[in-house]
C-alpha cells in the first residue's frame, strides 16, 4: 500500500473520531423541508442492521456512532477497492 | 443518552415512503441506464493506479457524509462529495462510488430507501457526476490557481443546488407531498437550504483539491473516466 493511501485512510478515521462529537444533530435540508411542511410518511420495511449509525449493544453513544461509522468505512473502502480490481483484473487478462 | 444521529427518517438521502411508485420507478430506470453507461466505460479505462485513489475517496466521502455540520437557523447540512469524486477521477467514478456509498448506507443504516436508492443516485451521483462539465467549462476559461477555486467551489456548489432541486421535484410530484403544496412548495425549500449547504461543500471540496495540489499533483492528474479522454 503507498504512503499517501495510509496516511489519507488514518486521518479520515481520526477526523472522524474528533468530528463525531461535533457533528450538527440539528435536521438537515430534507429532514428541515419535511418538519417545515408537518410530512408523516410511513416508515420502511427494511430493518437495517446499525439504523442511524448506531449498534444496539453499545450504550455509549459516541462508541456506538464511531464503530457503526468505522464499520461503514471499511466495507466501503474494501468493497469499492474489489470493484475496482476485479474490473482492472479483467481488463489486464484482456490485454487492452 | 446524547444520541449523535437522528436522521432515520428524513435527510437529503430520501427514505422509504416518500415516493410514488411511478417516480421511483423512473428514477430507477434513469440510475439503472446511468450505472450500466458508467461501468462499462470505467472498466475500459479504469488503470491500476485508479483503484487505490477511488477506494479512498469513496470511503472518505461516506465518512463526511456522516458529519453534518450546522448551517443556520437550526438546519444541518453534509457534503455530498461527488464533484470531489469527479475532479479527482471523472464522471463515471462518481456515479459507480456514489452507487457504492448509498447501497451500502440504505442496507447497513437506514441512512435513504431501498425503492428511493435510484432516486438518491440520481440525485447525489448522476447529478454531481454532471457538475464536472461546469469545472471543465470554468477551467477551460480561468486558468491557474484560481481556475482550480472557481471551478471547484461553483461546480460543488451547484451539483448541491441541482440535486436538491431534483429531490424537490421527485418529492413534490408524489402524492405524500400533495397535500403540502407540491413541487411548488418542495422545490424552492430544497433549493434554498441547499443553497446554504452547497456553500459547505464548496468550501470543503475546494479545500481538500487545493490542499491536494500541494501535497500529491499527480493525484489530481490522472486520466479522467470521463467520456471523449482516449
Amino acid at each position: 500500500m503507498e504512503r499517501w493511501v495510509k496516511k489519507t485512510l488514518v486521518a479520515t478515521i481520526v477526523a472522524l473520531a474528533m468530528l463525531i462529537p461535533l457533528a450538527s444533530t440539528f435536521p438537515d435540508g430534507l429532514e428541515r423541508v419535511v418538519e417545515t411542511l408537518g410530512v408523516k410518511a410511513e416508515t420502511g420495511v427494511w430493518h437495517a442492521p446499525m439504523p442511524d449509525y448506531t449498534i444496539d449493544v453499545i450504550t455509549n453513544s459516541y462508541v456506538s456512532t464511531f464503530t457503526a461509522g468505522l464499520t461503514g468505512f471499511l466495507i466501503v473502502l474494501v468493497v469499492t477497492w474489489l470493484i475496482g480490481k476485479a474490473a482492472w483484473v479483467r481488463k489486464a487478462k484482456r490485454g487492452t | 443518552m446524547k444520541k449523535y444521529y437522528s436522521r432515520r427518517l428524513y435527510n437529503i438521502h430520501i427514505s422509504d415512503g416518500f415516493l410514488d411508485p411511478p417516480v421511483y420507478i423512473t428514477m430507477y430506470a434513469v440510475s439503472g441506464l446511468s450505472w450500466v453507461l458508467a461501468f462499462r466505460k470505467a472498466r475500459q479505462m479504469l488503470g491500476e493506479k485508479h483503484v487505490p485513489l477511488m477506494s479512498v475517496l469513496t470511503a472518505g466521502v461516506f465518512a463526511a457524509q456522516m458529519l453534518n455540520f450546522p448551517v443556520v437557523i437550526g438546519t444541518s447540512g453534509h457534503i455530498v462529495g461527488g464533484t470531489l469524486i469527479a475532479i479527482f477521477l471523472g464522471p463515471y467514478a462518481t456515479i459507480i462510488s456514489q452507487t457504492i456509498i448509498l447501497v451500502i448506507q440504505a442496507f447497513l443504516f437506514s441512512d435513504g430507501g431501498i425503492t428511493a436508492l435510484g432516486a438518491n443516485v440520481f440525485n447525489m451521483g448522476v447529478v454531481s457526476a454532471l457538475s464536472y462539465y461546469v469545472y471543465t467549462a470554468i477551467r477551460m476559461g480561468v486558468h491557474g490557481k484560481e481556475g482550480l477555486i472557481t471551478a471547484t467551489s461553483i461546480a460543488s456548489w451547484a451539483s448541491t443546488v441541482l440535486g436538491a432541486v431534483a429531490c424537490g421535484f421527485e418529492l413534490g410530484v408524489s402524492s405524500t407531498f400533495q397535500p403540502y403544496g407540491g413541487v411548488a412548495m418542495t422545490v424552492p425549500i430544497m433549493a434554498l437550504w441547499h443553497a446554504l449547504i452547497g456553500l459547505g461543500e464548496a468550501f470543503i471540496t475546494s479545500s481538500i483539491v487545493t490542499y491536494t495540489v500541494k501535497v500529491r499533483p499527480d493525484l489530481l492528474e490522472l486520466e479522467k473516466l470521463a467520456p471523449h479522454v482516449r
